[in-house]
């Protein structure tokens, strides 16, 4: 891979076999100092995942069950165990759910699910001292 | 930046970012005394505030331990459902239990509830051995 420089303009790009290489077909920015992936990004915005209500129901069900933080990991094997196959998108964009509505955390020990109902817990949430 | 440097790859940077916010603790909205602990850690402050041991030592690596929770609501050791004491169940209602290590063999407790970490519980050494027994490591 060779880097050729235009002596019009000065900018400079990658080719590969006579060719511009791979990069800069995906629109890699192969022309240093020109922005081109803000354009891009907004003409062409990523598609969103999707997810079922069913495979959300199913993650938070799982987390209540484990009680103890987990990994993406071994959500995605219980899923696959009972027959739940998802892909790594679609349970990201579950658990986002999920932590967005503050149903569930995720820190430095894995995602656990921390949505509480417990009267004693919720007096101490309006009324306890902060610290 | 080198032009003769290769740039890298915008789907390795992605990922690289993802990793790095992967990797971010999580922050608790608050800590929150439960109204229960208020008259004792009232207790354990004022006799702190007059420099009496052991309560001092306590107190200090209590505010230290804080410290980390608020960075990372998770810094504790997480106790496994079912090693949970049927006290902090019943009691509290809590589903999960985060134990630490304080000074002069005292531990505190804590429940993450939504996003906010509780402070349940300042035990000593035999209140601990009585829920954990013949436990040497968490």
């Amino acid at each position: 891979m060779t880097l050729l420089g235009s002596p019009i303009t000065g900018a400079t790009r990658w080719v590969q076999d006579g060719r511009p290489s791979r990069e800069a077909k995906g629109g890699i920015s192969s022309y240093p100092g020109i922005d081109v992936l803000g354009g891009m990004a907004l003409a062409h915005p990523r598609e969103r995942i999707d997810v079922t209500l069913g495979t959300t129901e199913i993650v938070m069900s799982l987390l209540q069950e484990a009680g103890d933080p987990v990994s993406r990991n071994w959500l995605l094997e219980r899923l696959r165990e009972t027959g739940h196959t998802t892909s790594r998108a679609r349970l990201n964009r579950a658990l986002a759910f999920c932590l967005d509505l503050g149903l569930a955390v995720e820190g430095s020990k894995g995602v656990q699910w921390t949505h509480t109902t417990s009267p004693s817990l919720l007096r101490a949430l309006s009324r306890g001292k902060r610290m | 930046m080198d032009p003769h440097d290769k740039p890298e790859p915008v789907a390795s940077a992605f990922a690289r970012q993802a990793d790095v916010s992967a990797e971010m603790p999580f922050r608790p909205d608050a800590i929150v005394i439960h109204p229960d602990l208020q008259e004792a850690y009232s207790a354990w402050e004022s006799l702190a505030l007059r420099h009496e041991q052991p309560a001092q030592a306590i107190w200090k690596s209590l505010q230290t331990v804080l410290a980390r929770i608020r960075v990372d609501g998770q810094w504790g050791d997480s106790i496994r459902q079912e090693r949970i004491p049927p006290y902090f169940r019943e009691r509290y209602g809590a589903s999960n239990l985060y134990c630490v290590d304080l000074a002069a063999f005292h531990r505190g407790f804590y429940t993450i509830a939504n996003r906010t970490v509780i402070l349940l519980d300042i035990v000593d050494h035999p209140a601990y051995d009585r829920w954990f027994p013949g436990r040497r490591s968490r």
